[in-house]
């Protein structure tokens, strides 16, 4: 795992220094006189010889200073991921849980009926969300259900929901759902889980197909096992042997796939919370980073140390979700360790 | 036991009968059938794109001419037509023929789906190959490097990337490609180690054969086949990843026809033009599904589990 952060801020480190432009300059501004620039060259340390620089990195990003962003006007960048990291989080919590609330029980049945008519309906099913472009799946539901059927508000939990009540809603833990939750702000937590819905929904269906898939195989593989014929001679009913003697089983490579989903819902999450227009979350940080969302339309204006900052955060979020996955695995079966 | 044979076998015995096997094993599966349909319709489509298409200088990226006149309905910067008899599937921001940028989309989500593996599968299969047959220090290190680039999301590193060499066409296959290849990596230095441990590789070390015409002649051609059933799943992830790219407008540029700059396109017009968003992500879908049903089902042809037929 430290190879991994090692190698994850090398990577970015290299990507930065192949950029064309001179960060000085756009540190600077345009219409900047030499010696501003110059300025900024010695403090952004671009005079030193490159290992020093690499040196340098390596302290800051050890000690949490991701350096400045130039697209939010010279602010410092590790508080910008932390305002938009718990609202994209909890989005993609969401969505896993979903995904396990219904991939499970659609595998199980999808195992339980082999071979049969429904469990060729559920992979036709579960092979076809893992088609799904997310993008066109959240449009598709913003237009049958925010556009023609207005039951859904088609974007935006936005800062707006928090301020224009009476008073300001405190952040506690950065997430909007649960801060509104745990100060008792029901109408802006009603406002907000509404809000929700469809995004949650355009980010599970991807997962809950995976989670059938994974779920039937571990179960077929279950279900075969003579201790499960033990149990049906004795006399135990059908859905008990399924849901208590078999899942029980089946159940730790489909937790892992869990873990390994939440870790991948970032790339999702970036790409429904653009379609929704979610404001502070990753994927509004990311798409100002690259300099190609709607607002900028200049293409090329790079945010680097922004960007590199969120893959080195985005990288860390995900390896630690990875390393989850691998204790889960360990937990379950100790053989695991040699 | 052909020992002291020089050249080591292309297929292992019975492998054409194999193939034929799992074709007509495979043909009765019409989701196979479905699947294998689509994709061969698209792709001689997507070929014959300027042949085929109502408005090929429209596919190019030239404006329509004349622009499409439909009183009452929503401009872009021409007017975004409903499905008609001139426009079979409506027109785009631009005026032009949807059908038609549809088609030559496919081209290029076809043609960086097939780089993009091609490339992963260059680098994986270099990789791969080297350190399965050096091993040592030299199997460690290249399977620490594959693991660190594993273990990044990488649609992510595939976004930065693109934003360091700039949005084209090579850009978003490049940045695909090489991050792609870990899986590759893996898949070809198993089989790899495998196949080193034939007797047909002692015989070419005897014969004194290079290691570079060993690899490249003996444990290549033989650790392919495991590759294929991977390159059809990815085909399907790369595509998708492509017109993901270009939706965040990190993919390949206009004029080019792209489906995912299409389905960006659209999202100004979801609330007054429905067509726009729902037939170029229709194709996207089935493309992929397509290319998912044919894994999908080529997997579980292979898995030992259910039980040889």
């Amino acid at each position: 795992m430290a190879v991994v952060v090692l190698g994850t801020i090398t990577v970015t480190f290299v990507l930065s220094h192949l950029v064309p432009s001179n960060p000085a300059i756009l540190f600077a501004g345009q219409n900047s006189t030499p010696a501003e620039v110059q300025l900024w060259i010695q403090r952004l340390g671009l005079d030193k010889p490159l290992y020093v620089q690499f040196e340098i990195y390596l302290e800051q990003v050890f000690t949490g200073n991701l350096g400045l962003s130039y697209s939010f006007s010279n602010a410092p960048i590790l508080p910008l991921i932390e305002q938009s990291l718990p609202n994209s989080i909890t989005l993609a919590a969401l969505a896993t849980t979903l995904a396990g609330v219904i991939g499970i029980p659609l595998g199980v049945e999808a195992a339980r009926h082999g071979g049969k008519n429904l469990d060729s309906v559920l992979r036709i099913f579960s092979v076809g969300f893992v088609a799904l472009p997310q993008f066109w799946l959240a449009l598709l539901l913003q237009l049958a259900l925010g556009v023609y059927l207005p039951i859904f508000p088609i974007s935006s939990y936005g800062g707006s929901v928090l301020y224009t009540s009476q008073h300001i809603i405190p952040s506690i833990t950065g997430s909007y759902l649960v801060d509104t939750f745990i100060t008792g702000h029901w109408a802006e937590f009603q406002a907000i889980s509404w809000s929700m819905v469809l995004p949650v929904i355009s980010l599970a269906l991807y997962p809950i197909g995976v989670v059938i898939r994974q779920t039937r195989s571990a179960m077929l593989g279950i279900l075969s096992q003579d201790y499960i014929r033990t149990s049906r001679a004795y006399g135990i009913s059908e859905r008990s042997i399924n849901y208590r003697y078999a899942l029980r089983n089946a159940l730790p490579p489909v937790i892992v796939i869990l873990a390994l989903i939440l870790a991948g819902s970032t790339i999702g999450v970036v790409f429904v919370e653009d379609v929704f227009a979610l404001s502070p979350g990753l994927g509004n940080l990311i798409v100002q980073s690259t300099g190609t969302g709607i607002t900028s339309s200049a293409i090329g204006a790079i945010d680097y140390p922004l960007a590199l900052g969120l893959t080195i955060v985005v990288t860390l979020l995900y390896t630690a979700s990875n390393f989850a996955a691998d204790m889960i695995q360990i937990y379950f079966d100790r053989r695991i360790i040699r | 036991m052909r020992l002291w044979s020089r050249s080591s076998p292309r297929w292992d015995a019975g492998g054409l009968f194999r193939l034929f096997h799992a074709l007509r094993f495979l043909s009765r599966d019409r989701l196979f059938v479905f699947g294998v349909g689509f994709i061969g319709a698209m792709a001689i489509a997507a070929g014959l794109a300027p042949w085929i298409t109502p408005y090929p200088q429209q596919g190019l990226g030239y404006a329509a001419e004349p622009p499409p006149q439909c009183p009452g309905i929503p401009t872009g910067i021409a007017d975004v037509c409903p499905p008609s008899a001139s426009n079979l599937l409506g027109t785009e921001i631009l005026g032009r023929d949807l059908l038609t940028r549809i088609v030559f989309g496919m081209q290029t989500s076809l043609l960086i789906g097939v780089y993009t593996v091609a490339l992963a599968v260059a680098i994986g299969l270099a990789v791969g190959l080297s350190a399965a047959f050096f091993g040592g220090w030299v199997d460690e290190a290249l399977m620490r490097v594959t693991d660190i680039f594993l273990s990044f999301p990488h649609l992510i590193l595939a976004l930065l990337i693109v934003a360091t060499l700039g949005a084209s066409f090579t850009s978003v296959f490049v940045a695909l490609g090489v991050t792609w290849w870990p899986a590759f990596a893996r898949l070809a230095r198993g089989r790899a180690l495998v196949v080193k441990s034939q007797n047909y590789i002692l015989a070419a070390k005897a014969a004194g054969t290079s290691n570079g015409g060993i690899i490249l002649k003996h444990i290549l051609p033989n650790s392919l086949a495991p590759l294929t059933v991977q390159m059809s799943l990815d085909m399907g992830v790369a595509i998708l990843a492509e017109a993901g790219l270009s939706f965040l407008g990190l993919g390949v540029r206009p004029p080019t026809a792209d489906l995912g700059v299409l389905i960006f396109d659209s999202r100004n017009f979801l609330t007054t033009a429905w067509w726009y968003a729902l037939f170029p992500g229709l194709f996207l879908f089935l493309l992929v599904l397509s290319f998912n049903l044919v894994g999908d089902r080529i997997n579980t042809y292979l898995d030992p589990r259910m039980g040889r037929r």
